[in-house]
């Protein structure tokens, strides 16, 4: 039969999942795939992921999988200003898709944006990373999964540019005191400049495979 | 207008590299669990084109006119990451393409949309199933199709029960050892049955050839297309010309048709292939 117009049917999920969030005690808290609280998840990366685009660049975290694409640089609208000087406007759009959400979204977004960008020849400072952390009652976890960001107390993110040991975004939210908060950032910073290397490796990579 | 009729050797009409595509199919489970992000869902890549199908059960109340009838909705989305010209204007062929698939997928046959029903009149599935673009390289509509058709091959239906406040609820390993008084409605039926699956072939006609299966360069030059879609056992589910310079004569198109004879056959067995890996899993 024919999908009936008009009416769509209220549905509900069958999953029990949305109701009450039961508390498990955190001081037996373990990572479901058996990672230490300082240890990220293991990281695939690859550029050229989508051929349309100018560049792009494939992510995988765990269960956290995203796509970004890079689209330009395009001719912007600002072209309309009057200048008396010759000027070329450009943008350059970046757009993304999480295929799977499994904790840990943004960063990783961000991190897979930073090699897209770097796949699409656009002139950069320096690749970024990105790093988030979450307190977990008196435990800091790096690189939370989704059932842990659920749990916290308080989440920290970081980007920074490993190379030039500068941080271009820090979003911090929940419960934090002073000296966690500077714990935590250590720790990012830390997996940030790891991440950084991860990432040149796999940039490198590609051109050593181009020239065989 | 001398359409490819005259010949009986195709291949002199055919364009060299009309199948020279390398089909990849992959059914990829991309959550494990019972509760998990989607129920049944496959990649497709034909070429470039690569399309992402996911299938998600949800309960809903049958209508009064059809108790025992379950529903499906198909969307299909073209996120801007697919391709440049995405943005700034949202693509007009994503739901020219939704409305195909909807269409074609309900009217082959392949599901009985009674099998989805779990208590006559009170509840049945809803299956949601969403088709991503990831790279748009021409051809959409048939690796959209072969996604689809994957990921309902693959889809596994989750165990449920009725509770006691007449809801269908979920239920997952633990609790099936414990609680055994409620039993699952549905314990043995976690596949759905799939009868001749639809695969399709589109074509670009010009006035002396036929391209298989258009890139999208291709597609952008030329603006007469045909899409064929073939069930297993080779009958026709469809056919799609809308328009175009060129006309649709009786010989072009039972070409068109005869192409999509030897697609149908390629793609039975990379589905069935990529089915049989993931049950090695």
């Amino acid at each position: 039969m024919a999908s009936k117009t008009g009416s769509t049917p209220a549905t509900y999920s069958p999953s029990p999942a949305t109701h009450k969030k039961k508390r498990i005690p955190i001081a037996d808290w373990v990572c479901p795939d058996n990672r230490g609280f300082y240890q990220c998840r293991p990281a695939y990366l690859r550029t050229g992921a989508v051929s349309t685009a100018a560049g792009s660049a494939y992510a995988e975290f765990g269960n956290t999988k995203v796509i970004v694409s890079v689209f330009g640089p395009r001719e912007s609208k600002k072209a309309m200003m009057y200048s008396d000087t010759g000027r070329l406007n450009c943008d350059v759009d970046v757009f993304a898709v999480v295929l799977e959400s499994g904790g840990s979204d943004l960063p990783v977004v961000i991190s897979c944006a930073s090699l897209a960008l770097a796949d699409a020849g656009i002139l950069l400072y320096d690749l970024f990373a990105s790093v988030s952390v979450s307190c977990l009652g008196k435990d800091l976890v790096i690189d939370p999964i989704s059932e842990e960001e659920s749990y916290n107390d308080g989440s920290l993110m970081i980007t920074c540019m490993p190379s030039r040991n500068q941080v271009t975004q820090l979003i911090v939210d929940g419960e934090w005191s002073t000296p966690k908060i500077h714990d935590a950032m250590e720790l990012c910073l830390g997996a940030c400049s790891k991440l950084g290397k991860v990432m040149r490796s796999c940039l490198k990579d590609v051109v050593t495979d181009l020239k065989e | 207008m001398a359409a490819a009729n005259d010949s009986s050797d195709l291949s002199s009409e055919m364009e060299v590299d009309a199948f020279r595509r390398v089909v990849q199919t992959y059914i990829c489970i991309l959550a494990a669990g019972a509760v998990a992000s989607a129920d049944g869902s496959a990649l497709a890549k034909i070429g470039s084109t690569t399309m992402l199908a996911a299938i998600k059960m949800e309960v809903m109340t049958p209508t009064v006119e059809c108790p025992d009838e379950g529903s499906i909705a198909i969307e299909f989305h073209m996120p801007p990451i697919c391709s440049p010209l995405v943005r700034p204007r949202p693509a007009d062929v994503a739901s020219v393409i939704s409305k195909q698939l909807s269409d074609t997928i309900l009217s082959s046959g392949m599901i009985d949309i009674k099998e989805l029903c779990l208590v006559g009149g009170k509840a049945a599935w809803m299956a949601y199933l969403d088709i991503y673009c990831l790279d748009a390289d021409g051809a959409l509509f048939d690796a959209a199709l072969l996604s689809a058709v994957a990921a309902f091959s693959h889809l596994n239906i989750p165990v449920v029960s009725l509770n006691d406040d007449g809801q269908i609820v979920l239920v997952s390993e633990d609790t099936v050892q414990l609680k055994l008084e409620k039993e699952p409605v549905n314990k043995e039926k976690r596949k759905l049955k799939l009868n001749s699956l639809p695969f399709s072939l589109t074509c670009i006609l010009n006035k002396n050839y036929i391209l298989a299966d258009p890139t999208a360069e291709e597609e952008s030059i030329m603006e007469t297309v045909v899409t064929v879609v073939l069930d297993s056992s080779y009958q026709l589910v469809s056919l799609y010309k809308p328009g175009g310079p060129v006309l649709g004569h009786t010989s072009g198109i039972q070409d068109c048709v005869a192409l999509a004879r030897h697609r149908v056959k390629e793609l039975q067995n990379v589905l069935n292939e990529a089915i049989s890996d993931m049950e090695i899993d």
